[in-house]
């Protein structure tokens, strides 16, 4: 185990560790530090793609932007099966330049230069800002000392190029200031058909761009997603260069409806370049084109040729961002995340006393939620206490301060006689573990926070890990002893837990005569068949970007009411399906989701699918659970997993319960699916 | 919005979840894979893959702690992609961490394996050792990676109190791997 190991794994403990580092506090806590650096937070595009263009009368070639080779080691066959690493070569291309021109030497030579510069990283402080480096240079080319500030401008010298300004940021909600201001107004050609859903991105002072846009074709059936790239020739871009496996790659020349001449090139996982080698600038677009929702797609997932040329024939290639007024437009910039940020502020709900809680809180009926009333801070008046799980822990508390309800975490803590705290952990996916430590209480205000620090005097922690037990003398001791389980019942046999008058929470008294059970259910009022398409259409029309293609109505769960079955609509980003990816229904006065991603199957069994990433990197598995539902409760019936790095079958996502082909498809073979019955979402809504 | 309602999104398979989600832990999400990546295309990369993660995980999730959850996914990724052998040039922060990891390991010349599991068992339990103040700098320091001096402004303490706490939770880790690498 290495350094490393120990602080990738530290990634994987519990999450209330990282939501304890995000909300707990020392002492006062200060401001924290702003960002001064803006962010780009563009939508979700996981494209990652590489590459460069161009296109004239001549035939470029991928070829020709490479300034050397690199090797790479490949550990998995293209169908996601691990094998012996092998050794392999690609190119290092430089994607602005190409053939010996400025730009492709002057990356060349700025990409030595930070190859043997400061190799150990000495040179670094880990300051967040250098206020002696210009931001041009400290953002833009990632200088961080003056000797690079000097390199940089030697090689623009030396080659004749221009630098480029420290980049402006464009949110998604700035698009429009962005296609405005710059004098863009589109990168889509008007007459193509095509629709660019979203842009966000960096515009680096005066011309060049980096953007990443989702666009929609008429004539695919599929949401794409791409970067945009466009490097005018006379600046230095600085350090771009990219590793790309030629072998994997076919590329040609295609000349565009209105006549431009580009360099097209494709892999075999979708990566789809668009390359067009303008006078004055490059301009590259980089496309998803694996429809498959896999890293390892087939041949028949991914973007064809002449798909990637109906792609490339919707955009405006004569595209010239202009030079603009860089504090008018930082200012709109500043207008518009105002506005954005009042739009999307949070504003908790605030409720005078807990009836309000638990009525929010619960929409829908729980039966494993508990309530009690205790007074935790011992001023005389009760506290409201939840317990989500039926554990008699409590997981979180309410106290009435100033006429409004205040809400504190639990941390699935027992009352014990004495007024000591057990704080009692377990892990669902170590069932050998739990831990009791124990804490003497030791002011009222103590119960606060039901937390180490304040909750007083340590007394003992225990721990049973694999069978055995050991005990903690001290609270800040690593010295635990290993103790008999007699002697660890012994120990908690002192500290008797309170026991809490604990009930469900749907008998929770709203009002004399009704409670949250009878208020739920008062809710739930079956409607007509026609009532229920109106609300379903009714909620589809409220959803902001409203993306499902097909539906069906059906009554999945046995209880009577019709669901509405939802599939999305295609996306080369999440990938293309043909199952249902939700199912929604009508119960207690709302529309809710109870099932996701699904085939229907024989017996009303819902296949559910899923595609995860676990168990070292690159491995992807494949798992079918098969489900029943009964109203809103769901019962796993079966569940199989197809690991393809071992090309092996296991009943869980952990490798642990492994099975045989055999069996697996035994498994699969009980439960066949159905013809799904899907409609076209538009005969739901019209 | 709060937790619950953007969960809510995600089990309605509505995109505007990961929007949602982008206005109430973006940026977090992105200072702490930049902490990591130290480069801005990248972290976007690796939040936008965090998104796509939660978009996959939730349903059949309903995570209690959810930006526990996203932060942990997008620091395995920010992991995941780091190149460790440019990390030097790229930032010396994970470069540091490392080394300060390693001191914690009793004996890197023996077979000190553990499963990924038994491990963070064995870190949970350690973490559970540590009073509130030691474990928060802990976990800002080599969960969240930030510098030392960003912790002291966190919190409002000095740096050399930083430091200091941080040098005494390697050491007691070192003596708790020690101890488990014997017993496990």
């Amino acid at each position: 185990m290495t350094g490393k190991d120990l602080l990738i794994e530290l990634g994987n403990i519990n999450p209330q560790y990282y939501d304890e580092a995000e909300r707990g506090l020392i002492c006062a806590e200060k401001s924290r530090r702003a960002l001064r650096r803006p962010l780009l937070i563009a939508a979700i595009v996981a494209i990652t793609l590489l590459l460069v263009g161009c296109a004239v009368v001549y035939t470029l070639r991928l070829q020709d932007m490479s300034v050397g080779k690199e090797t790479y080691t490949k550990t998995f066959d293209d169908s996601g099966k691990a094998i012996e690493p092998v050794e392999k070569e690609w190119d290092v291309l430089t994607p602005f330049g190409h053939s010996g021109d400025p730009i492709q030497l002057a990356t060349k030579e700025w990409s030595d230069f930070l190859e043997t510069y400061d190799p150990d990283g000495a040179l670094m402080d880990n300051n967040p800002d250098h206020p002696e480096i210009p931001n041009q240079y400290e953002y833009t080319y990632s200088c961080y000392t003056q000797e690079m500030v000097e390199m940089v401008d030697e090689i623009a010298q030396k080659y004749d190029l221009k630098l480029l300004g420290e980049w402006i940021t464009f949110q998604g909600w700035q698009s429009e200031i962005f296609l405005e201001e710059s004098g863009v107004g589109s990168l889509i050609l008007p007459d193509s058909g095509a629709e660019m859903i979203g842009l966000s991105g960096l515009l680096y002072p005066p011309h060049n761009l980096r953007l990443e846009i989702s666009v929609k074709l008429k004539e695919i059936d599929t949401k794409l997603w791409a970067k945009v790239l466009y490097a005018r020739k006379d600046y230095f871009p600085g350090n771009t260069l990219w590793g790309m496996d030629l072998s994997l790659f076919q590329q040609w020349n295609y000349t565009t409806r209105d006549g431009t001449v580009l360099l097209l090139a494709l892999d075999h996982k979708g990566n789809c370049y668009i390359i067009a080698d303008l006078s004055e600038a490059v301009m590259v677009l980089l496309v998803d084109g694996n429809f498959s929702g896999s890293a390892y797609p087939t041949a028949e997932e991914i973007m064809t040729k002449e798909q990637l040329e109906m792609v490339a024939d919707v955009f405006d290639y004569s595209i010239q961002p202009q030079i603009l007024d860089r504090e008018a437009v930082m200012e709109k910039l500043a207008e518009s995340d105002a506005a954005h940020d009042a739009e999307t502020a949070y504003e908790p709900e605030t409720y005078t006393n807990f009836s309000e809680v638990l009525i929010s809180r619960y929409v829908l009926p729980n039966n494993r939620a508990q309530y009690t009333f205790f007074d935790l801070t011992g001023d005389g008046v009760e506290e409201l206490l939840l317990d989500e799980d039926s554990d008699g822990a409590i997981d979180e508390w309410h106290t009435i301060q100033d006429g409004e309800v205040q809400w504190f975490w639990g941390n699935n803590t027992f009352l014990c006689e004495g007024h000591v705290l057990e704080r009692y952990h377990t892990d669902p996916e170590l069932d050998d573990r739990a831990q009791h430590y124990y804490l003497k209480a030791d002011s009222d205000t103590a119960w606060m926070d039901l937390d180490y620090e304040s909750m007083g005097e340590w007394i003992g922690g225990l721990s049973l890990i694999g069978g055995k037990w050991s005990f903690m003398p001290e609270f800040n001791s690593l010295d635990a002893e290993e103790v008999t389980a007699e002697e660890a019942l012994s120990f908690m046999a002192q500290y008797p837990r309170i026991s809490l008058d604990w009930k469900s929470v749907m008998n929770y008294p709203l009002s004399e005569d009704q409670t949250l059970s009878d208020y739920l259910n008062e809710k739930d009022v079956r409607v007509s068949d026609a009532e229920l398409l109106d609300i379903y259409k009714t909620y589809l029309n409220e959803r902001e970007n409203m993306h499902y293609s097909h539906y069906r109505i059906l009554d999945i769960n046995g209880d009577g009411v019709d669901d509405l079955l939802l599939k999305r609509e295609n996306d080369s980003l999440l990938g293309n399906t043909d199952y249902y990816c939700l199912a929604l229904t009508y119960r207690y006065g709302i529309v809710t989701g109870f099932a996701s991603d699904f085939y229907l199957c024989e017996d009303g069994v819902l296949e559910h699918v899923d595609t995860r990433h676990a168990g070292g990197f690159g491995v992807e598995k494949d798992g079918h659970e098969f489900l029943r539902c009964d109203g809103l409760e769901t019962e796993v019936l079966d569940f199989v997993v197809y690991n393809k790095s071992n090309a092996s079958w296991y009943g869980d996502w952990w490798d642990e319960v492994p099975i045989t082909e055999e069996e697996a498809n035994a498994i699969l073979a009980k439960y066949p699916r159905i013809d799904q019955g899907m409609l076209p979402i538009s005969d739901l809504l019209n | 919005m709060e937790d619950a309602k953007i969960i809510a999104l995600y089990w309605e398979r509505n995109e505007q979840a990961v929007k949602e989600t982008d206005n109430a832990y973006g940026r977090k999400l992105f200072m702490l894979s930049h902490n990591i990546l130290n480069n801005r295309e990248d972290a976007e990369e690796q939040v936008s893959d965090t998104y796509m993660a939660a978009w996959k995980s939730i349903p059949p999730k309903r995570p209690r702690y959810f930006y526990a959850f996203l932060a942990s996914i997008c620091r395995n990724l920010s992991f995941n992609c780091l190149d460790w052998k440019l990390a030097a040039k790229r930032k010396a922060e994970v470069v540091a961490l490392t080394q300060e990891m390693e001191n914690c390991i009793p004996d890197s010349r023996q077979d000190f394996q553990m499963e990924g599991k038994e491990l963070k068992r064995v870190l949970e339990a350690f973490l559970d050792t540590l009073p509130q103040e030691s474990r928060l700098i802990f976990l800002r320091r080599y969960l969240y990676v930030e510098t030392v001096a960003e912790i002291a402004s966190r919190y409002g303490i000095s740096q050399s109190k930083v430091k200091t706490q941080l040098h005494r939770t390697r050491a007691k880790l070192y003596t708790y791997l020690a101890k488990e690498g014997i017993s496990v």
